[in-house]
């Protein structure tokens, strides 16, 4: 142990504390060896992230664990972070000593015994293989692909996710390997604050949380107010759901993280800093604790931090569970211990924020790039992305496409490409209907309009809301009535009550929505009057909403209802009117009738029908009484002979 | 009590800021907030009891009875809700005999959604405790919920 402890030592002195960039042979020999450039005995990584343990990879580990005991193998198992294709779940990394590292994909505890037998006997039959790792420093297998050329990576811009899952959260050593804490370092000991925040001016890094605001402008706001005491917020608490680059970020790499809070913190001139996590992000919450001990310990955060007289605190604080906390206000409410309801703006908190002091809140993806850009300068950063959008953004590509995860492109790139070229297009080739982006306040974009370019200007011309990243992409056996009426039934339970319109208006808003896909039952809520005026009121409540709600949930929930009606109208109009839904989801629409002539009489669904809306006789084709029928579709499943069709 | 008030002790400088720290320590040592904490914490940092209460109701993840031996807990992110999660929900509501956030009456199941698990190449996604089922379907249900029943006879 006090090996290890020496270790890092030497490092921090050596490395960290090097601005020269020319290293003793001792440091490069070290440092290759952390780098996994330079091995001594063979390496298993395995993807430890959520999504990864979700799929199995506690067990493959127990499994790749027991092997290596039962064979008497010496050999390291590393636990890295997600890496991004979580489709490929669970994902395990096999890399000899001068060889190049090869990832396997889908390894389920059962497959880890054959896999491991051919990696160890240097027989790769090819099976669950993704591709080797580019490395010019090492020997490559011949025939197996390399996977930084697969289109899933060769099309993405990797500068925040490069490090994920390469490299194991757990050790700081590996990070302080890849240049980490050297850019705090040189900003703490170099430059003064003031300057950091010209530098973020001039790279152009905007807020990734959603408002798009220039970092470094804000930043010069919370410092040019005076206060005895200024408060750092890292807001981690996304609960978006289908959106999950921030846990990736954390879970990946937490020091990257908190290397960004420490430099913002410097910049803002903050004693205190608080990172506001979700709290279902367990893994992410452990690797973070983890992670703020080990710098604490190694004196790169606390009292003094290198000599330089900067302090700094970290608090690590877990959000019980509110949607809405994600609003900043009600972020700093939260943090208060009260209530998370968003209170009025102004003051901003870079006014008045955490305690009534000024306050610069960003999110993780945000702080993530700082360290970097303060690394390899502004100029470095502005050659990414557009003019106005400068560097990368995250996007958690789910749904439909071939290959799901996060995604990381620079800005400028079109939505077509992501699905295409990185997602891999559609499964089984089918038609691509719709994009939401952003989240449930997001928007939909329709197939004609997936060549818009990812950057914020683009995306403020054409009034769409980039959110903080969620790309769900759906085919056409989607419903789009029924995914907008998920996402106001989310709001609808997260908005905090606060507001009327908010509170009220996305009730209404769905129960309009759930008028519209159910059938007419007893008209006592005079359902049918509000079916037929459900796209006026729609309309109207929705601009309602928008213009008078208090925060930006309210603000932005009837984004999706809007887009939804300007591109899928027909839709809509096709569910009041026609009761149909041609996707087939609105299961309350469909009907059923049983056809006379494929119709054997074997009973089945007579006998499993729920509402006894089925009636026949043994041997005769049955019927279905369309009064009682709940549309719950048991007959169609039941069938054994495809005698029930769907209208 | 005495746990509540040795938690307390964790924070020697009373103050509203740690209220939520508090709330989830307590929920993590007793597995919820019993009527008794919630009087101690607001004797402590000097907050009515019912403001304690009422920061407490508002956060989800705060509960205020003991929770079930094994927690279901569904997927509800948009990924799993277009591989019809929706209709899962259902089968479990039927199979269990609750409503979403109600428990069995012999505590063994609780039923629940949490927003995206973010496994969501693999949905629907259901969590019992900490073990995950990925691409669980309507059929599965009963054998899941069968498979435990079946250890806990044991």
């Amino acid at each position: 142990m006090e090996d290890a402890t020496a270790n890092t030592h030497f490092l921090i002195d050596n490395l960290v504390l090097n601005f020269t960039n020319e290293y003793s042979d001792e440091v490069l020999r070290r440092r290759e060896l952390l780098l996994h450039d330079n091995l001594r005995k063979p390496v298993i990584y395995v993807g430890m992230g959520t999504c990864g343990i979700a799929a199995g990879a506690e067990q493959t580990l127990a499994a790749i664990k027991e092997y290596l005991a039962h064979n008497r193998i010496d050999a390291e198992v590393a636990e890295v972070g997600c890496f991004g294709l979580c489709s490929a779940e669970p994902l395990m990394d096999f890399q000899m000593p001068g060889k190049a590292r090869v990832s396997f994909q889908k390894v389920y505890a059962a497959d880890v015994v054959s896999l491991l037998d051919e990696c160890f006997h240097n027989q790769l039959s090819g099976s669950h293989v993704l591709g080797q790792v580019r490395n010019e420093s090492h020997e490559y297998y011949h025939n197996l692909p390399i996977i930084n050329d697969l289109p899933f990576f060769k099309n993405q811009k990797r500068i925040l996710l490069y490090d994920c899952g390469e490299i194991a959260p757990a050790s700081l050593d590996e990070y302080l390997a890849r240049d980490g804490y050297k850019a705090f370092m040189k900003t703490i000991l170099n430059y003064p604050p003031e300057e950091v925040c010209d530098i973020l001016a001039r790279s152009g890094l905007r807020g990734r949380g959603g408002g798009g605001y220039s970092t470094g402008e804000k930043w010069k706001k919370v410092r040019s107010n005076a206060a005895d005491q200024k408060y750092l917020i890292c807001n981690a608490d996304e609960s978006d759901p289908g959106a999950y680059m921030d846990r990736t970020l954390v879970e990946g790499n937490p020091h990257r993280l908190l290397e960004g809070i420490a430099i913002a913190a410097y910049a803002i001139g903050a004693t205190k800093a608080y990172i506001y996590i979700r709290c279902d992000y367990h893994i992410a919450v452990k690797r973070l604790k983890l992670a703020l001990e080990q710098a604490y310990s190694f004196g790169l955060l606390g009292n003094s931090i290198g000599k330089s007289g900067f302090k700094l605190q970290i608090f690590l604080r877990e959000g019980p569970g509110a949607f809405v906390c994600g609003e900043e206000t009600a972020l700093i409410k939260s943090l208060e211990g009260r209530r998370g309801v968003p209170t009025n703006k102004p003051p901003y908190p870079s006014e008045k924020g955490l305690f009534n002091k000024p306050t610069a809140i960003n999110n993780v993806e945000t702080l993530s790039n700082v360290a970097l850009i303060l690394l390899h300068g502004p100029e470095w950063f502005r050659q990414m992305g557009t003019a106005t959008s400068t560097g990368t953004k995250l996007f958690a590509l789910t749904g439909d496409t071939l290959h799901t995860g996060v995604v990381e492109v620079p800005f400028g790139t079109t939505v077509h490409d992501i699905i295409y070229n990185i997602g891999g297009g559609l499964k089984e080739d089918k038609k691509l209907k719709a994009v939401q982006i952003g989240g449930p306040s997001g928007s939909l974009i329709p197939e004609s309009q997936t060549d818009i370019t990812i950057d914020y200007q683009s995306f403020g011309t054409e009034n769409l809301i980039m959110g903080s990243g969620g790309m769900v992409v759906m085919d056409e056996t989607k419903c789009i009535v029924d995914i907008v009426k998920y996402f106001i039934n989310f709001l609808q339970k997260e908005s905090c009550g606060k507001c009327i319109p908010c509170r009220e208006g996305t009730n209404r808003m769905f129960k309009i929505l759930e008028a519209i896909t159910h059938r007419p039952g007893q008209d006592a809520n005079h359902e049918s009057l509000s079916r037929f005026k459900g796209i006026m009121q729609l309309e109207s409540l929705a601009s309602v909403i928008k213009e008078t709600s208090l925060c930006g949930l309210g603000k932005t929930a009837p984004n999706p209802v809007l887009t939804a009606l300007k591109w899928f109208r027909e839709e809509f109009e096709e569910h009041i009117y026609e009761r149909r839904c041609r996707a087939n989801v609105c299961k309350d629409l469909r009907t059923f009738l049983i056809s006379a002539e494929r119709c054997t009489g074997c009973m089945v669904c007579l006998r499993k029908c729920p509402e006894d809306a089925i009636v026949g006789a043994a041997l005769q084709p049955h019927f279905i009484i369309q009064e009682k029928c709940n549309s719950c579709g048991i007959c169609f499943d039941v069938c054994k002979f495809t005698a029930i069709d769907i209208l | 009590m005495s746990t509540i008030q040795n938690i307390l002790r964790n924070y020697p400088t009373p103050d509203r800021s740690l209220l939520l720290p508090i709330l989830q320590e307590v929920q993590r040592s007793e597995g919820y907030i019993p009527a008794e904490a919630v009087v101690l914490i607001s004797d402590y940092l000097k907050i009515p009891t019912s403001k304690v209460y009422s920061v407490s109701a508002f956060y989800e993840r705060f509960r205020f009875a003991p929770g079930a031996k094994y927690a279901i807990c569904l997927c509800s992110g948009t990924a799993c809700h277009m591989e019809k999660s929706g209709l899962l929900i259902k089968e479990f509501e039927k199979q269990l005999g609750i409503t979403t956030g109600q428990i069995t009456r012999d505590k063994l199941f609780s039923l629940n959604t949490s927003p995206c698990m973010g496994a969501c190449g693999k949905a629907p996604v259901v969590r019992i405790n900490n073990e995950f089922h990925t691409g669980v379907t309507i059929h599965q249900v009963a054998e899941l919920l069968n498979m435990i029943k079946n250890q806990e006879e044991k």
